[in-house]
């Protein structure tokens, strides 16, 4: 059974990073920040190499949108045991507008084009917080999905898909070729070991451009302003109950 | 009943001796209440007479009306010096200096956390003392607290994060805690020169977040970042895991403002004065036993682009010795940290702590940090480390970090090794320089003759220090099994050089062992000092330097 995985891999600014807003507010700092492979994307990559080492996928494929630092991400998902990665080159500035539903239009294609049979995203990236990939994915191209998941097993045709929801976990059953989106139970990420981070460096990474795909990725929101949240109001320490009384007295709050 | 009119000196788990004049007939009553006085010793006078080491009793004997008294006693038997015991009359002067009634706590749920150590053990003689903690927010707080207390005669612990592993900065009796936890203003930080100035109660990791803005580091940082405070750094000259790479924090202090025991303020802050001898230095690793640091002004360096680690699983010493030659050579200055722990170690925090290491089982782990201008340089620096080993010893099983996220996690089960050990027994911790070819025998040897006493036995550290952390549990303190512990270790030091204390300091856990390993002029040399710097020993007194035997 010739299982072949895609994996959407985001560059995002690292998860460590404190992140700031840039003056002219239109956006955060991203120049001489570290950026670094989206962590639910890291478990999603980690699940499509699982699969690969239990002998149900032959293949995983990484994908990455955006400009040519890209194929760092791409390396990342390499050496944790990807066989080959394509880089849809989307070249700065317009990458920052790149939105979702580009993102899922050119997943779809790619999709088609490789014959997959599985395609593993991130729930959301840690940037925008979208959480819509991977639904728009399996919309466009009328496969089932199973969001958030924190347990996939498959059987035969069919997967088993354990969700995180609201209430608990929900159990469903869909057909493959589906959509799965990657909850942060799912797994924990191996780390690269310095040998496979060496054999990455010659695994092979395609690069493609929005047009090769005849995908149409110009936006269709437009960011007004980006800016900080509300300072905290100062709060003021007291030395003990007293002062405490005294304070909330003078305010009038008793 | 007041004490007599003797001078007393103690030494813990030793005989001391007392020296004074007592007229003849008061003998029996001033043994009987000294005896009192001490916690489980006989009294027994006679003529002298052989006494077997163990037996607690006292010789006397009287020759032209002065009265010599020689009392032996085993452990737990430390005397209290004869400093003046607080009043009210001194909390409320305290109080008018610190202006705020919630700056001096005395009662004991307050005062519990200051009082007590990390390990959560009281020292053996503290359980019915009254302990006053004082908090000041100022110098000028400090200096008047100081003034007060030595016009009286009181002694005072100087206190900071109270993070340290060998108990000196708390009480033994009912000194006061002097702590600067109040004492946290960043004064200010230039970007063009690096300097930060900061008040000692400055928390490490609030000074790296400040400086860190600018793209700089603290040039220190260690586990205990979140509670330690500068001022203990200094005062303990604390090393931490970027030793290798930083050297000695005394290299970046540029100004020190300290406050005397007699409330003097020495202010030599500001950098502009090269010549003469540099007297602030006495003051670092001095642990608190000379003067009371206030403020600091430190260099700090600009922060390297990118960190990235790698932890390797290693099966020999021979390999261990290997990875630090090999790193050396190819990371040169760039080796910001090498770390290594044994299994003992991991599997202590994998079971205690429920964190997981990312290799698998190995006799060794070492962690080698590197930093550049981007990754794809520090994995290269990396992967040729590895090939280089793997030429010698096969296949060796790695993890890297390929962003900041997983370097810390990398790091993670080195940081919690002490705390995984607190949740094993009794630790019987040890902080030692060893030479790096032997840094695992003391280990070895250890297990060899105590294994079956005991429940842990691991070793971890700063490799290329020779910095050795040896911990030992037991289930409950045994007495007998620390000393065996200690005569090993000191034998084996001896034989094959090295120090009793690496960079944990002295405090009050190793006094009896400093005699051991530093020479006796280095000591005396020391005493004079303390002699000088704090004339009424009241500053820090039980720590560092045992009180001296009258002969």
């Amino acid at each position: 059974m010739a299982l072949r995985v895609l994996v959407g891999c985001k560059r995002v600014i690292d998860y460590a990073v404190k992140v700031r807003v840039k003056p002219d507010k239109t956006g955060v700092v991203t120049d001489g920040v570290k950026h670094s492979i989206n962590p639910f994307d890291e478990i999603a990559i980690e699940e499509a190499v699982r699969l690969k080492e239990k002998k149900i996928a032959s293949e995983v494929v990484a994908i990455s949108c955006g400009p040519k630092q890209c194929q760092e991400t791409l390396r990342t998902a390499l050496a944790m045991g990807a066989d080959r990665a394509i880089h849809v080159e989307v070249p700065e500035p317009q990458s920052h507008t790149l939105e979702p539903l580009g993102v899922a239009k050119i997943f779809s294609k790619l999709a088609k084009e490789e014959d997959a049979g599985l395609i593993i995203v991130g729930k959301q990236a840690i940037d925008d917080d979208c959480n819509q990939t991977g639904q728009i994915t399996a919309a466009l191209l009328d496969w089932p999905q199973g969001t958030f998941a924190s347990e996939i097993t498959v059987e035969g045709e069919h997967m088993k898909v354990i969700r995180e929801i609201d209430g608990g976990l929900e159990t469903i059953k869909v057909k493959m070729p589906a959509v799965v989106s990657a909850d942060l139970r799912l797994n924990e990420p191996r780390y690269a070991t310095l040998p496979n981070i060496m054999k990455a460096k010659k695994k092979k990474i395609d690069v493609k451009t929005p047009a090769d795909l005849g995908v149409d990725i110009a936006p269709r929101t437009e960011v007004l302003s980006v800016e900080d949240p509300p300072v905290r109001q100062a709060g003021s320490k007291v030395e003990d109950v007293t002062e405490l009384v005294g304070k909330l007295k003078s305010h009038g709050f008793v | 009943e007041k004490m007599p009119t003797m001078s007393c000196y103690g030494l813990r788990n030793s005989h001391y001796t007392l020296d004074g004049l007592v007229d003849k007939k008061q003998l029996q009553p001033t043994l009987k209440l000294i005896c009192g006085y001490i916690a489980s010793a006989d009294v027994s006078t006679g003529p002298a007479a052989a006494l077997p080491a163990e037996t607690r009793s006292s010789l006397c004997y009287y020759k032209y009306g002065i009265i010599k008294a020689r009392a032996y006693c085993t452990a737990n038997s430390l005397i209290r010096r004869d400093y003046n015991y607080v009043n009210q009359d001194d909390k409320n002067y305290f109080t008018k200096i610190l202006q705020q009634p919630s700056r001096l706590l005395d009662q004991q749920h307050d005062v519990a956390h200051y009082v007590t150590d990390w390990h959560g053990r009281y020292h053996d003689t503290s359980r019915n003392w009254n302990r006053t903690v004082l908090r000041p927010t100022t110098t000028e707080m400090v200096a008047a607290i100081m003034k007060h207390c030595y016009k009286r005669n009181l002694a005072v612990v100087p206190q900071g994060g109270n993070t340290g592993l060998v108990g000196g900065s708390i009480p033994v009796f009912d000194e006061i805690t002097l702590s600067t936890s109040l004492m946290d203003d960043i004064i200010d930080f230039d970007p063009q020169s690096g300097i930060l100035i900061c008040q000692a109660g400055c928390i490490l990791k609030n000074l790296h977040d400040h400086v860190d803005k600018y793209g700089f580091s603290m040039p220190i940082d260690l586990a205990a970042r979140g509670s330690c405070q500068i001022g203990g750094n200094l005062a303990t000259n604390a090393g931490g895991i970027h030793f290798i790479r930083y050297g000695p924090l005394r290299k970046y202090v540029t100004g020190i403002e300290m406050v005397l025991s007699n409330g003097d303020i020495l202010d030599m802050l500001s950098s502009t004065s090269h010549h003469g001898p540099d007297i602030k230095q006495l003051v670092i690793g001095a642990e608190g036993t000379l003067a009371i640091i206030s403020k600091v002004a430190l260099r700090c360096l600009e922060t390297p682009k990118c960190y990235s680690a790698a932890l390797l699983g290693c099966q020999s010493h021979d390999q261990i010795t290997s990875a630090l030659i090999i790193a050396r050579n190819i990371l040169g200055h760039t080796m910001s940290a090498i770390e290594v722990m044994d299994l003992p170690s991991v599997s202590l925090v994998q079971s205690k702590l429920g964190l997981n290491c990312p290799l698998s089982s190995h006799p060794f782990y070492v962690l080698i940090e590197t930093y550049s201008g981007d990754e794809n340089q520090n994995i290269d620096k990396l992967y040729n480390i590895l090939r280089l080993l793997e030429n010698n010893f096969g296949d060796i099983e790695s993890a890297v970090s390929l962003n900041q996220t997983q370097l810390s996690q990398l790091w993670t089960v080195r940081e919690h090794i002490t705390e995984a050990l607190k949740h094993d027994g009794h630790v019987y911790k040890f902080d030692v320089s060893v030479p790096i070819a032997k840094y695992f025998d003391l280990v070895e040897i250890m297990r060899n003759q105590i294994g079956s006493l005991t429940s842990t036995i691991c070793g971890f550290g700063h490799l290329a220090d020779g910095n050795l952390h040896l911990n030992i549990t037991s289930k409950l303190y045994d007495q007998h099994l620390l000393q065996t512990i200690e005569t090993i270790l000191l034998d084996w030091l001896v034989k094959n050089g090295g120090s009793i204390s690496a960079e944990h300091g002295i405090g009050f856990n190793k006094t009896n062992l400093m005699y051991a390993s530093k020479a006796t002029q280095n000591v005396v040399t020391m005493r004079v000092l303390k002699d000088y710097f704090d004339p009424k020993g009241i500053l820090n007194p039980y720590k560092i330097l045992q009180v001296e035997a009258i002969a």
